[in-house]
C-alpha cells in the first residue's frame, strides 16, 4: 500500500468526519413547506409575548430511536417535534422565550440510552426530557433522571413497570403520557369476546409484543375466548406462509395481530394470497391506519379489521399540515411526541420558569385538554388517562367507531 | 386433527418450505460461487440482495416500468453494482486471511445497511405485481402465480447454471480456479478476469432473486443481515463453496423451518436454521457433502 | 523505562479524570469504554493471541450479566458471589462449547460460535419464566461494599462506578500481559502462526485453545456482571450481533494481539460514536467505512500505527531503549 494512497485515504477520512460534523443532521426534505394559513390549532392558548430581542431559549430534550432498524419511529418523532417547535415559536415561544429541541439517539439500547440522557442533562442542559420510546431504555434511565432531578415524559414505552415505579412511593420524576396498554387490552377483549369464540394471537418477538400478548391472553380468557395459539414474528420477517398454514389448520374465529403496519401488511397480503380470509381481524399497534392501506394498496385486504388505540385520525388541522409538510400521513409515533411537547410547554408556562423541579411540580397539577387525545392529567403514578379509540378499516378508510374516556 | 388432515397439513408445510427453500437457494447459489471460486467470505451478500430489492422497487415501483423489463434491468444493474463492489471491497481482500475478509465485508455490510437507512429511511416498501396478487387454489391451499413463477424460474436458472459450469469454457475455467488456483494460473487462465466474472454472475443471480422475490414480500434496509447469516449457515452445511451442496442445503433449510414453525411454534424461527446447522456440524464437520474441493 | 512512560501518564490521567471533569456524561461514557476494554481484551485472547475467530463473545458477556442479575434479584445471593458465579458459568459454557467446536474447520468454528450466540440470545428472549424475556430484568441492585479502611464503594455513584471499572480494566490488562509473556502466551502465538508445526513440537493445541477460550469467556462474564450492576437493567439485546460487530471492530482496529492497541481502540470506539452524535444515522455509515479502510489499508491496526510512530521517533543509529 503506497504512501500516497495512505495519505489520500487519511485525507478522505478526515474530510468525511468534518463533513458529518459540520453538516446538519439528515432530515427528510418537506415536500411542500406550507406555512399554516391560520393560526395552528393548539390545545390551549399559550400566553403570547411580543417578540423581543434574543432571549435565553427554553430547551427540551428528546431521547429517541434515531438509528438502527427501528429508526422509522425516530424519523416520525423528529418530524413531529420539528413541527411542534415551529408551531410554538410561531406563536411567540414559551414564556416569551424561543423553544429549542435537542435530540439524542438511544438506538433502543440501554447503555446508549444512559449516555443519551446524560448528554441531554449535562451537555445540552435541557429543562425536561421526552423519552425514551423503548421500555428497557426508560427503565434504565429512570434512576438517572431521578438523581439529576429532571422530568422525563414517556410517550411510547408500554411496560407496566414504568408507571408502577413512578409517582407516589417511587420515582417522582418519571411521567407517562401514552395510555396504559393493560387498560386498552381489558376493554378491547370485551369487544372481541362479543364477536368470536376462539382466536390466534400473532405478535412480535420483543418486549412490546410479549407484554401485549400476555395482557390479552389474560383478559380474553377471562371473557370466554379460547386462545388457540400465540405465534411470534421478528420485525421485517418476510415469510408468514408456514405460520398461516398452521393458523388455517387451527381454524380460529378471529386473529389478533399485535404489530406495526409494515409487518401487518405482509401478513395480511400473504393471508389473502393463501385464501385465508374468513377470520375476523383485530389489531393492536398501527394496523388500522392509512400507512397500512398505503402499503397494502388493496382495500379488500383485511377490510373490517378493528383496532384499539390512543389516537385515531379525525381530519384535524394537524393531520393536514403534517401530510403537507412531510408528504406522509401522521401516525401515533408522531402524534404523541408532538403533543408531549405542548404538555411540557404548558407545564413550563404554568410554572412560570424552566426550573426543573418547578416543571415537575407543575406537571403533577396539570389539567389540560387536547382535542385529538382527550384530557391530560397525571394520576398518583404519574400516568395520564387520555381517551381510547376503537377504529375500523372500512373499504380502505380508517373510521372511528368509538371514543372512550378512561379517566374516571 | 384427523390423521388425513394432519398429513395434508404436513404436506402443505413441506410445500411452503419448498417455496421458501427455492428462494433461499437462489440467493445462496451466488454466495457459493463467490466462496468457491474467489475463496472470499462475503458478509455483505445479504445487503447486496437488499440493494437489489431497492433497485427493483425504484425501477418497477417508482418508475412504473412493466415487470419483465424491470426484472431484466434489475439484473443488469446488479451486475454493474457487483462489478463495482468487487473492485472496491473484494479484490483487495482476495488472498488475505479469511478473518480479514470477514471483517472487511462486515464493514461494507454495516456501511451499506446504515447508508440505506440514512438515505432511504427505515420504511419498508412493497411492490405487488399482477402475478403476486392473483393466484390459484389447490385443494384449499392458495398460492399466487408469482410463487409458481419463482419455482419455475429458479429451476431453469439452476439448469442453466449447471450447463454453464460444465459445458462452457468460462464455466470450466471457473471450476478450475475453484479447485486449484495455482494450477489454473499455471495453464494461463486469467484469474482476475474469472474473479470479476464470477462476482458479476453472483450479483446477477442476486438481481434475479430480488426481482422474483420482492413482489411477494417487502424490502427494507435491515433485511440483509439475517439473510447473510442464514446463507452462511446453509453454505456451512452444504459444504463451503459447493454450489450443488448449497442448493440442496437451502431447500432443506426451507423445509425444516416450515415444518418446525408448523409443528413447534414460531418464536424460535430464526434459531432453527442455526440449531439445525449446529446439529449437522456435529455429525459432519466438513459439511454434508464432505471435503471435496471445488464448485 | 521510557517504554512505560506513556502508559504511566495515561493511567495517571485516567485516575484524575473524574476529579477534573465533573460532568456526569463524560464519566458515564468512559465507564462504558472501560467495560468495552475488558471485553475487547478478553476477546483478543482467543481471536488475537490464539487466532481462532470466535463470534460467541457477547454470549458470555450476557451469561455473566444475566447470572448476576437473576441471582441477586431472585435469590438472596450477594452481589460479589454472584459475580463469581457468572464468571464460572461463562467459563463452563465455554468449555462445553469449545470441546466439540474446536474440532471443526476454522470457518465452521466461526459460524458455529455465531450460531451459539444467536441461539443463546433467543433463549434469553423467549424463556420468559427465567429471564423475563424482552421485558428485561430491571431494578438490579448496585454493587456496593465497604473497602478495608471504611471507604464505601457503590456503583450507584458514577465516580465509584468509573473507578471500579478502571480497576477491573487495569487488572484485565495486566492479566493479559502476564499471560501473553508467559509460556502459555508463547504457546498461543505458536499455534496462531502454524498450528500443525506447533503440534509437531509438542504443543497441545486443543488444550491451549480451550484455555484461551475459557479464560476469555470468564473475564467476559465478569464484565457482564459489572454491566448489570452499573446500568441495573439487563436485556436480551446485549447478546446480539451489534455487540459482536463492535468487538470485532475494536480488535481489528487495535491490532490483533496488541494489548495497548486494543485498549486504545476500545476507548476510541466508545467515544467516537458519542462524538459523532451530531449525525445520528450517518455515524454508523462512517463507522463501517472507517473499519473497511482500516482493515484494507492499515492491517496492523493501531498497533501498526504506534509502531510506525515509534520508529519515526527513535533516532537513526541510536540504540532504542
Amino acid at each position: 500500500m503506497s504512501k500516497t494512497m495512505m495519505k489520500l485515504v487519511v485525507a478522505m477520512l478526515v474530510g468525511a468526519l468534518l463533513a458529518t460534523a459540520c453538516a446538519p443532521a439528515a432530515t427528510p426534505v418537506p415536500t411542500a413547506a406550507v406555512p399554516p394559513t391560520s393560526a395552528p390549532a393548539q390545545p390551549t392558548t399559550l400566553p403570547t409575548a411580543a417578540p423581543t430581542a434574543v432571549k435565553e431559549p427554553i430547551r427540551i430534550g428528546i431521547s429517541g430511536i434515531f438509528s438502527g432498524s427501528e429508526s422509522i419511529q425516530g424519523q416520525e418523532t423528529k418530524q413531529a417535534a420539528t413541527m411542534a417547535e415551529e408551531d410554538i415559536n410561531a406563536a411567540g415561544g414559551i414564556l416569551g422565550r424561543p423553544l429549542e429541541i435537542y435530540y439524542a439517539d438511544n438506538a433502543c439500547d440501554p447503555a446508549q440510552g444512559a449516555t443519551s440522557v446524560d448528554e441531554l442533562i449535562d451537555v445540552d442542559k435541557v429543562a425536561a426530557i421526552i423519552g425514551d420510546f423503548c421500555s428497557g431504555v426508560t427503565l434504565t434511565t429512570m434512576p438517572i433522571i431521578q438523581s439529576a432531578g429532571i422530568v422525563q415524559l414517556e410517550v411510547n414505552g408500554t411496560d407496566k413497570s414504568i408507571s408502577a415505579q413512578s409517582g407516589v412511593g417511587g420515582n417522582i420524576w418519571q411521567f407517562r403520557l401514552n395510555l396504559d396498554d393493560g387498560l386498552m387490552a381489558q376493554y378491547f377483549s370485551k369487544t372481541i369476546a362479543q364477536e368470536v369464540k376462539s382466536i390466534v394471537i400473532v405478535t412480535s418477538n420483543d418486549d412490546y409484543g410479549h407484554s401485549a400478548a400476555q395482557a390479552f391472553t389474560t383478559d380474553l380468557t377471562q371473557d370466554g375466548v379460547k386462545i388457540l395459539s400465540t405465534e411470534y414474528y421478528t420485525y421485517g420477517q418476510a415469510d408468514y406462509r408456514p405460520m398461516i398454514t398452521k393458523i388455517q389448520a387451527e381454524n380460529p374465529g378471529g386473529l389478533l395481530n399485535v404489530a406495526d403496519f409494515p409487518d401487518a401488511a405482509i401478513l395480511a397480503t400473504q393471508m389473502k394470497e393463501m385464501g385465508v380470509t374468513n377470520l375476523k381481524i383485530y389489531g393492536r399497534g398501527t394496523v388500522v391506519t392509512k400507512d397500512f392501506e398505503d402499503l397494502v394498496k388493496d382495500p379488500t385486504i383485511w377490510d373490517g379489521a378493528k383496532e384499539v388505540n390512543r389516537w385515531a385520525p379525525q381530519g384535524s388541522d394537524l393531520e393536514k399540515r403534517y401530510q403537507a409538510m412531510w408528504g406522509v400521513p401522521i401516525d401515533i409515533p408522531a402524534v404523541l411526541p408532538y403533543y408531549a411537547i405542548f404538555v411540557l410547554a404548558q407545564a413550563i408556562t404554568n410554572a412560570g420558569t424552566d426550573n426543573r423541579a418547578a416543571i415537575r411540580e407543575a406537571l403533577t397539577k396539570l389539567h389540560m385538554n387536547i382535542p385529538d387525545l382527550g384530557p391530560v392529567s397525571f394520576d398518583d403514578h404519574n400516568q395520564a388517562h387520555t381517551d381510547m379509540f376503537i377504529t375500523q378499516l372500512q373499504n380502505g378508510k380508517v373510521v372511528t367507531l368509538q371514543r372512550i374516556p378512561t379517566s374516571q | 386433527m384427523t390423521p388425513t388432515a394432519f398429513l395434508v397439513f404436513l404436506l402443505e408445510e413441506a410445500i411452503n418450505g419448498l417455496m421458501a427453500g427455492s428462494m433461499y437457494a437462489l440467493i445462496v447459489a451466488g454466495l457459493a460461487l463467490t466462496v468457491g471460486v474467489l475463496r472470499v467470505v462475503n458478509f455483505a451478500h445479504g445487503d447486496l440482495f437488499m440493494v437489489g430489492g431497492f433497485v427493483f422497487y425504484f425501477i418497477f415501483g417508482l418508475l412504473g416500468i412493466p415487470y419483465l423489463p424491470a426484472a431484466l434491468l434489475t439484473i443488469l444493474a446488479m451486475v454493474g453494482i457487483g462489478a463495482i463492489f468487487e473492485r472496491i471491497v473484494i479484490r483487495p481482500v482476495v488472498g488475505k486471511t479469511w478473518e480479514v475478509q470477514l471483517v472487511a465485508t462486515l464493514a461494507a455490510s454495516t456501511a451499506i445497511n446504515n447508508g440505506a437507512i440514512w438515505l432511504l429511511g427505515s420504511m419498508p416498501k412493497m411492490t405487488p405485481t399482477l402475478l403476486s396478487s392473483t393466484g390459484v387454489k389447490v385443494f384449499g391451499f392458495g398460492l399466487s402465480w408469482q410463487r409458481i413463477l419463482i419455482i419455475v424460474v429458479t429451476g431453469l436458472t439452476f439448469l442453466c447454471l449447471h450447463l454453464f459450469l460444465t459445458r462452457t469454457r468460462t464455466g470450466k475455467a471457473m471450476r478450475a480456479v475453484s479447485q486449484n488456483r495455482e494450477a489454473a494460473e499455471g495453464v494461463g487462465i486469467d484469474i482476475k478476469g474469472i474473479a470479476l466474472i464470477t462476482f458479476m454472475i453472483s450479483s446477477g443471480l442476486i438481481g434475479l432473486a430480488a426481482a422474483l422475490v420482492t413482489p411477494v414480500f417487502s424490502v427494507f434496509p435491515s433485511m440483509g443481515t439475517m439473510l447473510t447469516l442464514k446463507a452462511f449457515a446453509v453454505l456451512t452445511v452444504g459444504g463451503f463453496g459447493r454450489v450443488n451442496g448449497a442448493i440442496v442445503a437451502a431447500i432443506a433449510l426451507g423445509i425444516v423451518e416450515a415444518l418446525a414453525i408448523g409443528l413447534i411454534g414460531s418464536s424460535f424461527t430464526d434459531g432453527f436454521a442455526f440449531i439445525a446447522m449446529i446439529v449437522a456440524l456435529l455429525f459432519f464437520p466438513y459439511g454434508i457433502f464432505g471435503k471435496r474441493v471445488g464448485i | 523505562m521510557r517504554k512505560w512512560l506513556p502508559v504511566i501518564v495515561l493511567i495517571a490521567v485516567a485516575i484524575c479524570f473524574p476529579l477534573i471533569v465533573r460532568t456526569a456524561y463524560f464519566v458515564q461514557v468512559l465507564t462504558l469504554a472501560g467495560i468495552y476494554m475488558v471485553l475487547a481484551l478478553s476477546y483478543d485472547m482467543i481471536v488475537g493471541q490464539v487466532g481462532s475467530l470466535s463470534l460467541a463473545h457477547p454470549a458470555f458477556f450476557g451469561v455473566g450479566a444475566y447470572t448476576v442479575a437473576l441471582l441477586v434479584t431472585e435469590t438472596g445471593v450477594g452481589v460479589l458471589p454472584a459475580f463469581v458465579a457468572g464468571a464460572a458459568l461463562a467459563g463452563l459454557i465455554a468449555i462445553l462449547v469449545g470441546i466439540p467446536s474446536f474440532r471443526l474447520h476454522e470457518r465452521s468454528f466461526a459460524i458455529g460460535t455465531l450460531g451459539l450466540a444467536l441461539v443463546l440470545q433467543l433463549v434469553a428472549n423467549n424463556w420468559m419464566g427465567l429471564t423475563n424475556g424482552p421485558m428485561c430484568v430491571y431494578a438490579i441492585p448496585a454493587l456496593a461494599f465497604t473497602l478495608p479502611g471504611g471507604v464505601k464503594f457503590t456503583t450507584v455513584s458514577l465516580t465509584d462506578a468509573y473507578y471500579g471499572i478502571l480497576v477491573v480494566a487495569l487488572g484485565t490488562f495486566v492479566l493479559s500481559f502476564v499471560v501473553s509473556s508467559s509460556r502459555v502466551g508463547r504457546a498461543f502465538h505458536a499455534i496462531k502462526e502454524n498450528e500443525l508445526l506447533a503440534e509437531a513440537q509438542g504443543v497441545d493445541a486443543l488444550f491451549y485453545k480451550m484455555f484461551a477460550f475459557t479464560l476469555g469467556a470468564a473475564i467476559a462474564g465478569v464484565a457482564g456482571g459489572y454491566y448489570a450492576t452499573w446500568l441495573r437493567v439487563v436485556c436480551p439485546a446485549l447478546m446480539g450481533l451489534p455487540y459482536t460487530i463492535t468487538l470485532l471492530i475494536i480488535v481489528f482496529i487495535g491490532g490483533r494481539g496488541s494489548l495497548r492497541g486494543i485498549a486504545l481502540a476500545a476507548i476510541l470506539c466508545t467515544i467516537l460514536p458519542e462524538v459523532l452524535r451530531i449525525s445520528d444515522s450517518a455515524r454508523l455509515v462512517i463507522y463501517g467505512v472507517l473499519l473497511l479502510v482500516f482493515v484494507l489499508y492499515i492491517p496492523g491496526g493501531l498497533e501498526g500505527a504506534i509502531e510506525g510512530v515509534n520508529r519515526l521517533t527513535t533516532r537513526r543509529g541510536g540504540s532504542p531503549h
